[in-house]
């Protein structure tokens, strides 16, 4: 049956007649099924190489994005038009200038003074010195491989306002509490209305007690000699702005040399918390006024001795928290943020720095100020603790309360055991003997929130390294606290940020960062409560 | 560029046994022609590899299977699709394309068979592949491949089929 079955298979698979399959016809079939397979082969060549092409491509395409400044905005080729009657600021505003490929000349304001609703020009002109600057509050960068650098400004203006109180001549203002007459129409928003109006970098103002014209930008201390007013309501606080650069296609292009910048803030509250400042001089020497200035700020707590002297202030100038430091100009860590406005009193000698922003302070600046014997006594004064500052920012959910702990204390043990590190954690920022200290603005490990460990160069090393870039998503943190203990998984590789604020703020669950400041950047790791 | 010699020998030996194997599994003539086509295109495309096996004859058996197969899966899914649709694209009636009586006969008595068991018995019988040959090809043990030609011979003599074929020879 089988061969039958062969048989009958071969007859089913017989071609039908009109079918032509001699071996001929084959043969000719055969060269056009060998033209087909080489287009074929032509186009799997080309799909191939399309194909090796994608990985170079994506490659190129993240070097692009990677190598782009990341703070980079672009945004309206001019200031947004103040909102409102002269009065508004334009705080925070974004503007984008072409700066000159060829190098060398300085980006400046057009010497026109800007009147309330108009746009403000922005442009580049010759160095000549002429005064009008551009003074960038904050960042300055060039966008790699463009001609537009995005600057943020916040600038307060006078449209035409010289002298409305006819103040100049005076030799000194009237030194009045709360402000007032003595104020300059800028100071004190109550005193005068046209206060309110902005004073736009560049443009020209009297002084009360200067005679011709001052350039917001130049060196003009009076400036600051009239910032000391603070009391609630709205105020402006001028600051020396540190020289800014971009690049250009010749390397650096000097965009403006250092200047003052004036912002605008608002106090809160109803009790007047610098009010002192406004009494008759007493510094320097018998350190009265810095108790009294002390004594009247809201947050205040026991300085800690040998400690660095700050008060956090909540309701700074950006309705976030601020900290008052004496003495010294304390350089900002970890965030270009920050920023450290010199207080004056009424003889333009700097009483204070108030820092703002979010940031961290170099720790080594605020210490300075135990080399002053007038603030060590005056400090000495002081029977509440200071709380030694770190972060202020509108992110970063921050308060300046301790939780609980004694600052210096050693709160407890934090060990990473993968990388042999071992170490006690004390409740401090600063002077923490080499170890990493425990924020105490942040919540203590083993609740909700963000509890933030800062360690100086040195705190986090273990044979002479650090552990904290050495970390990777699943290692483990254990910290000890009293007698509980907490174990923590990091969740994502080291990074570096300049602004690590927006990070150290609660996120909604129980996280512990451990942040490392290097040189201008800080090294930060972010680990996970793990259930025990 | 002409192809090489070779290649047009081995594909004029080669092509009535593939066509005839398609023929049997897809019950389409025009189908078997096309899919053989992309047989040896395949061959074509692939000669300089397929020259140097040492046995090229599996691998083309291989390729004309595999696509007979996807074929029959394909229709099958269009046929099942189109069933919900009411439309009918049953296989080509083989009567009406005027096939001698006695090969509509031979493919009706295949159609009946399972895929599976149609293809081991083509392969066995028509392509004259051994058990072995056939388990490598379709990726089976040689005991399935036994029982599954013992199978397919038991359906169509169940059917009386074979019969009925070999009583109109």
């Amino acid at each position: 049956m089988t061969d039958e079955l062969i048989r009958l298979l071969r007859a089913g698979a017989t071609p039908s007649a009109d079918r032509v399959t001699t071996e001929d016809a084959v043969v000719g079939r055969v060269n056009e099924w060998w033209r087909m397979s080489r287009r074929r082969r032509l186009a799997r060549r080309a799909v191939i190489g399309v194909g090796a092409l994608v990985p170079f491509v994506i490659v190129c395409a993240l070097l692009a994005v990677v190598s782009r400044p990341e703070s980079v905005v672009t945004g309206p080729a001019t200031v947004p038009p103040p909102t409102s009657s002269p009065g508004s600021s334009v705080p925070g505003a974004q503007v984008t200038l072409p700066i000159n490929p060829g190098g060398g000349p300085s980006l400046r304001l057009l010497p026109e003074s800007p009147r309330a609703g108009q746009p403000v020009k922005l442009s580049m002109i010759n160095p000549d010195g002429v005064a009008y600057k551009l003074s960038p509050l904050t960042v300055i960068q060039r966008k790699a491989g463009t001609d537009w650098v995005t600057v943020s400004l916040t600038v307060t203006y006078t449209p035409g306002q010289a002298d409305p109180r006819g103040m100049c001549g005076q030799d000194e203002p009237e030194r009045r509490s709360g402000g007032g007459g003595g104020m300059p129409p800028w100071a004190d928003r109550s005193a005068d209305p046209r206060s309110m109006s902005e004073i736009f970098n560049g443009d020209a103002f009297r002084t009360p007690c200067a005679t011709g014209d001052f350039v917001i930008g130049a060196d003009t201390p009076e400036l600051h000699r009239w910032s000391t007013g603070i009391v609630p309501g709205e105020h402006r606080l001028c600051r020396d702005a540190a020289p800014v650069a971009v690049g250009g296609a010749d390397g650096q292009v000097d965009i403006g040399r250092a200047m003052r910048v004036c912002t605008q803030f608002t106090v809160a509250g109803s009790s007047p918390p610098l009010q002192r400042v406004d009494d008759p001089c007493p510094l320097p020497g018998d350190g009265t006024a810095p108790t009294a200035l002390a004594d009247s700020l809201p947050g205040q707590g026991a300085e800690m001795e040998g400690r660095p002297f700050g008060v956090a202030w909540p309701g700074g100038p950006n309705g976030d928290s601020a900290l008052y430091a004496w003495r010294s100009p304390p350089s900002a860590m970890g965030s270009e943020a920050v920023t450290a406005v010199p207080l004056f009193d009424l003889n333009c000698t700097v009483r204070a720095y108030l820092v703002t922003g979010a940031g961290v302070v170099n720790a080594e600046d605020l210490a300075t100020v135990e080399a002053d014997p007038a603030v060590a006594k005056a400090r000495k004064s002081f029977n509440t603790s200071f709380v030694p500052f770190e972060i202020a920012g509108p992110d970063a959910d921050f308060r300046f309360e301790g939780q609980g702990s004694n600052v210096g204390d050693i709160i407890g043990r934090l060990r990473i055991e993968s990388k042999g590190y071992d170490t006690d954690v004390v409740e401090s920022l600063f002077n923490t003997g080499g170890r990493p200290g425990h924020i105490p603005t942040s919540p203590l490990p083993g609740v909700q929130g963000n509890a933030v460990f800062y360690g100086f160069e040195g705190s986090w090393d273990e044979a002479g390294r650090s552990v904290i870039p050495q970390l990777a998503p699943g290692d483990e943190v254990e910290v000890d606290v009293g007698a509980n203990s907490f174990r923590y998984r990091v969740t994502s590789p080291p990074f570096t940020s300049g602004t690590v604020l927006q990070l150290l703020g609660d996120q909604g669950d129980e996280r512990i960062t451990l942040v490392e400041p290097g040189n201008g950047v800080a090294t930060v790791i972010t680990a996970i409560r793990v259930p025990s | 560029m002409l192809p090489p010699s070779e290649l047009v020998d081995f594909c004029t030996s080669q092509y009535p046994r593939v066509l005839g194997t398609i023929r049997l599994l897809v019950h389409d003539e025009r189908l078997a022609e096309d899919l053989s086509q992309e047989t040896f295109v395949r061959v074509c495309r692939d000669w300089e590899r397929v020259y140097r096996l040492e046995n090229p004859g599996p691998w083309v058996n291989r390729v004309a299977v595999n696509l007979a197969l996807s074929a029959l899966r394909k229709r099958g899914s269009e046929g099942r699709a189109n069933a919900r649709l009411g439309a009918s694209t049953s296989p080509e009636a083989t009567t009406d394309l005027g096939y001698p009586y006695e090969q509509a006969a031979v493919l009706d008595a295949l159609s009946v068979l399972d895929v599976r068991l149609r293809t081991v018995l083509v392969l066995r019988f028509f392509a004259d592949l051994s058990v072995g040959e056939v388990g490598d090809l379709l990726g089976i043990p040689e005991g399935t491949v036994k029982s599954a030609t013992r199978r397919a011979l038991d359906v169509l003599r169940d059917a009386g089929l074979i019969e009925k074929v070999q009583l109109h020879d």
